[in-house]
């Protein structure tokens, strides 16, 4: 059965509309519409006319160049808010330091009070927890994970190399020097 | 305050130190090594100074494999007998063996110190080792108790 008809069918079956009843057609675009609406596999041969398009280099470059300067420009954004947060930060940071420098648990670190205020900061504080964790080592993994939304942290490293490939995807990110 | 010797480069002045645990101001202690956030007491107790222990969720931390995720005391007494520390020993008197000074606050432990060579030596968290001249001497707001000696036979 041509695959079309079989989606139709299939979709007809499960819930009782049409490819038309979402304005899809016959087109190669709307097939693949259509595979998603119905959470089906879409893997048939597609042929060499049924390939979308490849952009051109220049193209391609003009567009790279694009996303550069919208980083670029995000971090200039990111390290003016985080500018304006650095007292703050400073004193929460120290006020950590001092309560629980010789706390033998991790997790009760985390804990504390000015650790949640500084999460709460948000992206802005990045470049500051970064420079942190450069100038001092200290458990700031946590809050790192929170405020990036990421871990560049392979499983089972130690802190210093957790500090290590935190520093590493900091400068890649150019957050710290 | 106490009689402070050690490196001279001291990433934590020794009031702090003081300021959490007021005991050792009243006698003599030493540092011993600069700040170090790779292992913290428990791992320093066994001699592994590469790793944080503690039980998982946090990033860089270490726990041996078939033992409980808890900070209970009866896990930890369960790891230092696999590692040799399996005689109960008397708290307020010097032990004869290497030992280990279990500290708590209710059923969790906060702290371990190590006898050794005839002296006490404690990993302060993140901060430094140090010399002490007996385990009560960390007692306070923050390790609670010490609640148990544990010593190598023999």
């Amino acid at each position: 059965m041509p695959l079309r008809s079989k989606l139709r069918r299939t979709h007809s079956r499960r819930h009782g509309r049409s490819a038309a009843h979402y304005g899809l057609g016959p087109s190669t675009r709307d097939r693949s519409q259509l595979c998603v609406v119905l959470n089906v596999s879409s893997t048939f041969t597609i042929t060499a006319a049924q390939k979308a398009p490849v952009p051109d280099p220049g193209t391609i470059a003009r567009y790279a160049g694009i996303s550069r300067a919208a980083e670029a420009n995000s971090i200039h954004n990111l390290k003016s808010q985080s500018a304006r947060l650095r007292q703050e930060f400073e004193a929460l940071a120290e006020q950590w330091q001092r309560d629980t420098r010789h706390l033998s648990q991790i997790a009760k670190k985390d804990l504390h009070p000015a650790y949640f205020r500084i999460i709460g900061m948000g992206e802005p504080v990045l470049p500051l927890l970064l420079e942190a964790l450069r100038n001092r080592p200290a458990h700031w993994f946590a809050a790192l994970k929170a405020t990036a939304n990421f871990d560049p942290v392979a499983p089972g490293s130690n802190p210093s190399a957790a500090r290590e490939a935190w520093l590493k995807w900091g400068r890649s990110k150019g957050l710290i020097d | 305050m106490g009689k402070v010797q050690g490196p001279d480069r001291l990433g934590m002045p020794s009031e702090d130190i003081e300021r959490d645990f007021p005991a050792l101001a009243r006698e003599a202690y030493t540092i011993k090594s600069p700040e170090d956030i790779n292992y913290n007491c428990l791992a320093f107790a066994l001699g592994d100074h590469r790793n944080w222990w503690e039980p998982p969720g946090n990033t860089g931390s270490y726990w041996p494999d078939g033992f409980p995720d808890d900070i209970s005391v009866p896990t930890v007494v369960a790891i230092f007998k696999l590692h040799g520390f399996t005689v109960e020993s008397d708290r307020t008197t010097q032990p004869a063996t290497d030992s280990i000074a279990i500290y708590a606050d209710g059923d969790e432990w906060t702290h371990f110190s190590r006898f050794t060579g005839g002296a006490w030596l404690s990993k302060l968290g993140e901060g430094h080792d140090i010399e002490h001249s007996s385990p009560q001497a960390l007692e306070g707001r923050l390790y609670g108790k010490v609640i148990r000696v544990l010593s190598r036979a023999k």
